[in-house]
């Protein structure tokens, strides 16, 4: 068998890159992961490796001509393959060949040592982008992580959107490296911040309408169920918003800041990750009946939710055991607005991960049909 | 089946079961088998959205299209042979829509076999999808294979 070998895309931008050096000659035998050639992209040069045992057929890429990501640049025969018909097709690819080398790879096989057969068909692939679903591909792209540097789980090494969401909660609960730490250790302990974004309900208040005729009595469902409803979607997508760091992103428990008896009460709403609106209105009654105590061993809630815009008033700005705290301001008629306001302490949450939730919500309200 | 007349609407599918694990989407008789097939799953910890596809043409892609991407993992369960079946045309319908960036799994067919429909009751059995082979498809999708 003949397997292609290709030229890699080692970073996102990469479109071209450039052969600097060949390290085998043809008909040398190579060992899967042994250094086949080096290139050279705009940003830096890179050791490339064989992608399977073999020998070194024909490089189709001499050294020092730019080709574009994909490219096959070389042939490696597999041991026991027939060098006479196991030439890849050909392949539309403008790359004249090398000075041939062709007729050497029986002589050199019997020379070669004995190598393991190549389990997988496609090993040029491979070289090139690691094995992923498009989920998996997708938020790695969005959160800016290098699919390479993430272990796959699936089948084969594939990598899965829990792979992705693990990376995440390890980078979130990584330390920053010591040169981007510039606070002293005592300004770290409390520093609370605030941000605040401007929702547009209207898209949200037509779901509500919608929503209505599925739920008993064709009630609509309040604004703070709809805004639950909208963080199970967004919150496992942001691993950082907890109270603790690292914790299980997909678990979504949020406290809800209440009155009772006259007084501020947090009880925190559990397991809300499998609920959709009419579980969230139906738990929303349940809590005004009777809020439920806090058992032994129950995670911190990833946030607390406060609505003061149902009393007509605007940002409630607090810190809740750790978690941040979130609150919806009164509604602005007629344009249908209102304003949400993210208090949190940069010990515990990065203003950067804060504004990245912020404005995920904030898309997420405007545009509830991508999300429900 | 309810005893007095009623209709069913041509062109919309029917979310028989929510569940955010995987999405399975069934035609006629697969419709119940996949349904019991969720229930048994459940316990697993395997929450599978069933649809009942109702009608193929006119086929409502976009519920189709809105369950994927939520689950990211699609099983289409019908009973007529798997090959060219209409398994293969839903599967394809998913890969060119937006759903396809949101699929962690491969997408995964479960037809009966490449067979006449055989005579033999027992035969007949083994040529269409049942109960056992939907849960192990399910199963075998939602862990990725």
């Amino acid at each position: 068998m003949t397997i292609d070998v290709i030229m890699p895309r080692v970073d996102m931008t990469m479109e071209r890159g450039t052969i600097r050096s060949w390290s085998a000659e043809p008909g040398a035998a190579l060992r899967t992961g042994q250094t086949l050639f080096v290139i050279e992209t705009d940003k830096a040069a890179m050791e490339i490796e064989a992608p399977a045992d073999g020998i070194l057929g024909e490089i189709l890429v001499p050294a020092g001509r730019e080709v574009p990501v994909g490219t096959v640049v070389a042939l490696i025969r597999t041991v026991g393959a027939d060098a006479a018909t196991g030439h890849a097709p050909p392949r539309p690819v403008s790359v004249p060949p090398a000075p041939a080398p062709a007729q050497q790879a029986p002589a050199i096989a019997s020379t070669s040592p004995p190598a393991a057969p190549v389990a997988s068909a496609t090993p040029a692939v491979a070289l090139a982008r690691p094995r992923a679903t498009p989920l998996a591909r997708r938020l790695s792209r969005e959160y800016g992580l290098d699919l390479a540097a993430i272990d796959g789980s699936g089948p084969a090494g594939r990598i899965g959107r829990a792979d992705v969401e693990t990376a995440l909660a390890r980078r979130a609960s990584a330390p920053l490296p010591a040169a981007a730490v510039v606070e002293r250790p005592a300004l770290r302990a409390a520093v609370p911040f605030q941000i605040s974004a401007i929702l547009d309900l209207a898209a949200l208040d037509a779901v509500r309408a919608r929503i209505a005729s599925a739920l008993p009595g064709g009630r609509r469902p309040g604004l703070t169920a709809m805004i639950l409803r909208i963080l199970v979607a967004v919150l496992p997508r942001h691993p950082a918003i907890a109270a603790v760091p690292g914790s299980d992103p997909s678990r979504v428990d949020i406290a809800l800041a209440l009155e009772v008896d006259g007084a501020f009460a947090a009880p925190v709403l559990r397991g809300m990750e499998r609920l959709r609106v009419p579980g969230i209105v139906a738990a929303l009654d349940a809590l005004r009946g009777a809020a439920p105590g806090t058992r032994e061993g129950d995670p911190a809630p990833r946030l607390l939710l406060a609505n003061p815009g149902a009393l007509g008033l605007e940002d409630f700005v607090a810190l809740h055991d750790g978690a941040p705290v979130m609150s919806i301001g009164a509604r602005r008629s007629p344009c249908g607005t209102a304003r949400v306001t993210l208090a949190a302490d940069r010990a515990t949450l990065d203003p950067v991960a804060a504004a990245g939730f912020l404005s995920d919500l904030r898309g997420c309200v405007a545009a509830p049909e991508t999300v429900l | 089946m309810p005893l007095a007349p009623y209709r069913v609407p041509i062109g919309t599918a029917e979310i028989r079961r929510h569940g955010s694990t995987a999405t399975v989407v069934a035609t006629s008789i697969m419709v119940s088998r996949a349904l019991e097939a969720a229930e048994i799953l459940a316990g697993e910890g395997i929450d599978a959205e069933v649809i009942d596809l109702r009608s193929l043409r006119p086929l409502d892609r976009p519920t189709l299209i809105e369950s994927v991407r939520r689950t990211g993992r699609l099983l289409v369960v019908h009973e007529g042979v798997q090959t060219l079946g209409i398994g293969a045309e839903i599967s394809a319908l998913i890969a060119e829509s937006d759903a396809f960036d949101f699929l962690d799994a491969p997408i995964r067919r479960l037809g009966g076999r490449d067979t006449p429909l055989p005579y033999n009751p027992v035969l007949e059995k083994a040529a269409v999808p049942q109960l056992g082979d939907i849960v192990a498809a399910l199963r075998a999708l939602a862990e990725g294979r």
